[in-house]
């Protein structure tokens, strides 16, 4: 992915890109604020296979693996190329995309991780437990396990990790509603919220919910060069060489022993390699260079399956729920508060022919923030493709109040083609659009101080339909020139109201039908013109096995890929190297 | 240039001061100096032109305003950009040049872990060039207008043609992927102490042919378009001296061709020859960020390129020290380079 960064050292920064480096920009950056998370619920199948996930109709997304023969082997080095520099392994401070999560995931553990219908389990907790109004959380730790340094995992190092969340204005958005976090004994935290928040956990599945020793967070800033986590692998010394190489090596004191009691994880090394060009990942992968790469370029994933069915690579693909690319409009501005001006940008833009241009068909269309698949997925009328219907509603709007134009912008270089796509399908139901690119911080910005009027935009893969809240609900939407979270400044009561009651339950059907209520209304008021969803990609050589999430502590099957902050992003805890 | 039998004799040394080689050096110093403040400045102005804030890189989006304030404070962004950069100079000529903004590493320690690899790579694509050009050259004046001369002038122009983004990609799917002799990306650092304490001579020797290995690819590519340029230089510089009077007296008294060639015509007309290696020599120093980001060396190209896209003006600054210093001094060097070519200007020197 293609993202590289602007923001500190966590995205490909370089102007050579391709259109996925905006969405690993605006998702990164994003991180920071909301640390968005990815690939939770996924699909209806059971075959579970050995990489799980698999969809109903085997399709060109299917992953395609070689099974392991027998018990996973010990020992070898695996050599990761992502897409760009980590910049930073301070789960308070720093700023994770998808590398950083990637690694992230080595060096520590979450809290909580999901199971491939996108539940929480406690993972590096053992027990958690909510008070009857959702108000108190407790969170029961692991016995013996040890961090890196040889501390041991205490509710000292948990108390710390949230209070500098708290006080960080990275992290700190995702867990307004906390209030306080107080150790009850060695083991035991409580977490007590300011409102009722049934689906807390789900929040700590990615970056705020990884715990990094007391140690790091004592040093400056946070250590973002030390980390000491719990994690199955631990940095080697002098390891960490920034935009070169991230070294890993076995923790041999993990805590965790798969199913027959041979103890985790199962490889010696694992060298992450920030390579931001995608064509070099993929020559990289099948010269033999890098036994496993992560891609979101269309062409890569088509060239990646093809190679894939001829056995030259394996292949997961992330068929969880990922992000949606799609055209966020500024509710205060003419011409976007009118609805049939929003009607007929969603009848005009033919989504097939947008998904089957730059991006070569690998993309999924979207009309709506869940996938396909998703479990959270309602029934809805989304506006079909209607030329005709669409440039009526626009002639009617310009009898009333004159000509639409507007500039539509999208972030960094590599989004023109997908802007001028839109242009000209726009231009053919008659509306003047001005096409920018505007380069990626000062984009986020603007956005997020409402100078904008339409921006293509990527966003909201997130493992609970409850993490977007702090995107949608209109008690967020900030007047322009204010930073507002609630970008599009869409104050909708209707979808703030489902919002709500969808936090304040854990059962499963009252929460499906409150955001079933939220979809309804999205496709009723179109605040935002959906355009696709996005898709991850994890190719390996032929040797490696275990490729993705694996299981969970209890030995419940996790998603395979993603199912944290970002989609695409795993554990290489049960990683192994089969020659 | 009409050259006589007596080279000493023909030209008379001008007996100018500004000659020796002393006082050459010393305005080749004042000259760095001037161009290094001016490319300095200017490019931190340009720089502080763009969109796009460092608070903001810094800061991040969950921002509030007094928090992006205090960052501006912090990295001094809140002054006049003739201040900062009075500030930066400051502590640049004491040896200080600053941290870079996004990870806080110091510049200097960056700028020493990357200059290595760009440093090698521009010689090896030297190398290569000089080792593809200069004999092709040579064959190609010495039978002018034959087969080779006019396959060589065609490769020459094709190599020209081709920029590196087209060359990588073909040449990583042939040598990488499908033959699989070099790698696609990365680079095997030099380290030949360490490897000799480890494992010896063998080690060592193997951690060369490595280093060598992983660059030949990315120097390669830039070397082909200097190569062609190299071959018709001097293919053209050789012809005309070829038909000095001195050569048809070298050939007169029955001296070889090739001895005629090489001993006698090759030297004069390395000149334009000489001047063209250096400039390529200093441009590239900076101009290697295609191929760096191709085969994901961490070079200085890339670096300069990666910060200004961070915003991160400090390490930029870094960068255009190292890389103006550099040019400067190949030029300095190219210019004592030709006291060695040239006999008269040593000897014009040495009398002066």
């Amino acid at each position: 992915m293609s993202t590289t960064s602007l923001l500190a050292s966590t995205r490909p920064p370089l102007a050579v890109r391709r259109r996925r480096v905006v969405g690993a920009a605006v998702l990164g950056v994003l991180a920071i604020v909301a640390v968005p998370a990815c690939g939770g619920s996924s699909n209806n199948n059971n075959n579970s296979g050995a990489s799980g996930n698999i969809p109903e109709k085997p399709g060109p997304e299917s992953p395609i693996t070689i099974a392991a023969e027998g018990k996973p082997k010990r020992g070898g080095t695996v050599t990761y190329a992502v897409e760009a520099d980590p910049g930073g392994f301070s789960a308070t401070k720093s700023r994770w995309a998808i590398t950083g999560m990637n690694i992230g995931l080595a060096l520590f553990d979450p809290l909580v991780a999901v199971d491939t219908e996108g539940k929480p389990h406690p993972y590096l907790a053992e027990k958690m437990e909510p008070s009857p109004d959702f108000r108190v959380w407790t969170f029961t730790l692991r016995k013996g396990v040890k961090f890196h340094n040889g501390a041991p995992l205490t509710s000292e190092a948990v108390v710390r990790t949230y209070q500098g969340h708290q006080a960080s204005f990275l992290t700190g958005s995702l867990i307004t509603n906390l209030d306080k976090v107080e150790a009850v004994d060695d083991l035991t935290v409580k977490f007590t919220m300011k409102q009722p928040w049934a689906t807390f956990p789900s929040v700590l599945v990615g970056q705020i919910g990884t715990i990094p020793a007391v140690a790091q967070q004592d040093m400056e800033n946070g250590g973002p060069t030390n980390p000491i986590g719990t994690g199955p692998f631990k940095l080697v010394e002098g390891g960490y060489q920034a935009d070169k190489v991230v070294s890993l090596e076995r923790n041999p004191d993990y805590w965790r022993k798969d199913a027959d009691g041979q103890q985790l994880p199962y490889l010696d090394k694992i060298e992450y390699k920030p390579i931001t060009e995608n064509e070099s990942r993929i020559s990289g992968l099948l010269s033999g260079q890098f036994q496993l790469i992560h891609t979101s370029d269309g062409p890569g994933i088509v060239k990646l399956r093809e190679k894939a069915a001829n056995g030259e690579v394996q292949k997961v693909e992330d068929l969880g729920e990922s992000e949606e690319g799609f055209i966020l409009l500024n509710m205060t501005k003419a011409p976007f508060d009118d609805l049939r001006v929003r009607k007929a940008l969603a009848m005009g833009i033919d989504r097939e022919q947008y998904v089957s241009g730059p991006g070569q068909g690998v993309n999924p269309t979207a009309d709506g923030p869940f996938a396909e698949n998703s479990p959270w997925r309602a029934d809805f009328d989304y506006p079909k493709f209607d030329l005709a219907g669409a440039t009526a509603l626009v002639d009617e709007y310009k009898k009333e109040k004159g000509p639409i134009t507007f500039t539509l912008r999208g972030g960094g270089p590599g989004i023109k083609p997908q802007l001028e796509l839109l242009q000209t399908m726009l231009a053919g139901i008659g509306m003047d659009v001005q096409v920018e690119t505007v380069e990626q911080t000062t984009f986020i910005v603007n956005a997020l101080n409402g100078k904008f009027d339409a921006n293509i935009w990527r966003q909201w893969g997130e493992v609970d339909p409850d993490q977007d809240y702090v995107w949608w609900y209109g008690g967020n939407a900030k007047p322009v020139g204010e930073s507002s979270l609630n970008i599009g400044r869409n104050n909708d009561p209707k979808v703030d109201e489902a919002l709500d009651r969808g936090r304040s339950t854990t059962d499963t059907a009252e929460r499906k039908k409150a955001y079933a209520d939220v979809q309804k209304q999205f496709a009723a008021t179109l605040p935002y013109i959906w355009l696709d969803h996005s898709t991850w990609m994890i190719a390996g050589s032929p040797q490696v096995r275990g490729i993705g999430n694996g299981t969970l502590p209890d030995g419940t099957k996790s998603i395979t890929i993603g199912g944290t902050t970002f989609p695409g992003a795993h554990r290489v805890t049960e990683l192994w190297l089969a020659s | 240039m009409c050259h006589s039998l007596n080279p000493v004799v023909m030209h008379r040394p001008s007996g100018r001061r500004e000659d020796h080689p002393l006082r050459l050096l010393w305005k080749r110093l004042v000259q760095l100096v001037v161009v290094l403040l001016a490319t300095t400045f200017l490019s931190y102005l340009m720089l502080s032109l763009l969109p796009g804030d460092t608070a903001d890189v810094v800061c991040g989006l969950g921002c509030t305003q007094e928090q992006k304030d205090a960052v501006r404070r912090e990295y001094g962004l809140d002054k006049p950009i003739p201040v900062r950069y009075g500030i930066w100079l400051g502590n640049a000529v004491r040896g200080d040049l600053g941290k870079s903004a996004s990870n806080q590493v110091s510049v200097a320690e960056s700028l020493r872990q990357r200059m290595p690899v760009t440093l090698e790579l521009v010689l090896y694509a030297e190398i290569i060039a000089f080792a593809i050009g200069i004999p092709s050259g040579l064959i190609a004046a010495q039978r002018s207008g034959g087969v080779f001369d006019r396959l060589s002038t065609t490769f020459a122009f094709a190599a020209l043609s081709a920029p590196p983004f087209v060359l990588a990609p073909i040449l990583v799917l042939l040598f990488a992927v499908t033959i699989k002799i070099f790698p696609a990306t990365g680079y095997e650092a030099l380290d030949p102490l360490t490897k000799l304490q480890e494992g010896g001579i063998g080690a060592m020797f193997g951690n060369l042919f490595a280093n060598l290995r992983s660059l030949f690819l990315p120097a390669l590519i830039l070397a082909l378009a200097e190569a062609a340029v190299y071959l018709r230089l001097l293919r053209t510089d050789l012809i005309s001296t070829l038909q000095e009077d001195y050569i048809q007296m070298a050939k007169a008294k029955g001296l070889s061709p090739r001895r005629v060639l090489l001993r006698h015509a090759f030297r004069p007309s390395t000149f334009s020859l000489v001047t063209v290696a250096g400039l390529n020599v200093g441009r590239l120093i900076g101009g290697t960020l295609i191929v760096e980001v191709l085969f994901a060396l961490n070079g200085l190209g890339s670096f300069v390129v990666q910060s200004i896209l961070k915003r991160d003006y400090i390490p930029v600054l870094g960068g255009l020290v190292v890389i103006v210093t550099g040019f400067v001094l190949v030029n300095f060097a190219v210019d004592m380079l030709y006291a060695v070519l040239d006999p008269r200007i040593r000897h014009a020197r040495a009398i002066a």
